[in-house]
């Protein structure tokens, strides 16, 4: 199994990813937990049926000290009592904002007002950052089916 | 009707902006058609229902010339006559590139093989690159509830030109 492009090894795809990872880093530099940035990225990942990323994030979260219980249940998130209630905001604004296509509604009042309680200005912005990027991730690897499973914790430095 | 978060002006979100800013100038930069661009990201924000970003790019789009009919027919391309087969294809692709939570996931084998054909693999790449970032931005201006009145939507010509009149 291999990808339908050489999209990273690809003059333009390789230029577009580069200042993409850039935006990534602004925002895994920033105030936003690291083990809700990754709880985040698993969620959409799921959602939108990227394998690369789903094996990408979930390993990365197990080598930073993510327990598995945590991560088994963050597809089933909402009755699971292993995720505080700030996880539980930044997920259900994870969920919303990366359906934007199924509902004309856009992302609710109440999960942005949820998500304003436990997290400031910066993180926030940090959070919509996230949730914008790791959509356009999920996008290049499922558009090109980049396979997956073979992703080890630091091979990308 | 104020957005719920100022991104753009948040330092975080300036910086954040300014790199995939960046990575909008390497697909503007392809061999990709302009034209096809613009398609792409017209047909993108209104699936994901980004009413500053359509609105942006409907009116980059009148400013480059496209005429209103083909711009009306974005929303239904499908049984329209007016786009031609490369075009058809890009908005398939970004159809399917953006509903990925609802589908069955990508594009199938036989539209790919007949992207291939209309677009070589500086285009393709160009394509889904094109596709991964507007539902960027579109996730940026949906989530903040960024506003979309006309003096809102500036256009991405007026900005670089600031003589220009806004229209």
């Amino acid at each position: 199994m291999s990808a339908r492009l050489n999209f990273y090894e690809n003059a333009v795809g390789g230029k577009f990813a580069k200042h993409i990872d850039s935006a990534g880093k602004v925002v895994s530099d920033s105030a936003l937990p690291r083990a809700t940035q990754n709880l985040v990225m698993i969620r959409a990942s799921q959602i939108n049926g990227c394998s690369y990323c789903t094996d990408m994030h979930t390993k990365d979260a197990a080598h930073e000290g993510e327990t598995s219980v945590r991560l088994n249940l963050v597809a089933a998130w909402r009755e699971a009592t292993v995720f505080t209630d700030a996880e539980r905001a930044a997920l259900e604004l994870t969920e919303e904002g990366t359906r934007i296509a199924d509902s004309s509604a856009g992302v609710s009042h109440d999960a942005w007002t949820n998500a304003s309680k436990h997290y400031d200005e910066n993180q926030l912005a940090a959070l919509v950052g996230l949730i914008a990027l790791i959509n356009t991730y999920n996008r290049m690897n499922v558009l090109i089916q980049q396979p997956a499973g073979d992703y080890q914790p630091g091979q990308w430095g | 009707m104020d957005a719920r978060l100022n991104f753009y002006g948040n330092t975080l979100g300036a910086r954040f902006s300014q790199q995939i800013h960046a990575a909008a100038a390497v697909v503007v930069g392809s061999t990709l058609p302009h034209t096809t661009q613009k398609l792409v990201r017209i047909r993108a924000s209104q699936i994901n229902g980004s009413s500053f970003c359509t609105g942006i790019h409907f009116k980059d789009s009148l400013r480059s010339g496209e005429t209103l009919l083909r711009l009306t027919l974005i929303a239904t391309w499908r049984e329209a006559s007016v786009f031609t087969d490369a075009e058809r294809l890009a908005l398939e692709l970004a159809e399917r590139g953006t509903r990925l939570g609802t589908s069955t996931g990508g594009v199938s084998d036989d539209v790919w093989a007949m992207a291939r054909k209309h677009y070589d693999e500086d285009e393709l790449s160009a394509l889904v690159s094109q596709i991964a970032l507007i539902n960027t931005f579109n996730r940026i201006n949906v989530i903040t509830r960024q506003r979309a009145g006309n003096d809102d939507l500036v256009t991405l010509h007026e900005r670089e030109n600031p003589t220009a009149q806004a229209t």
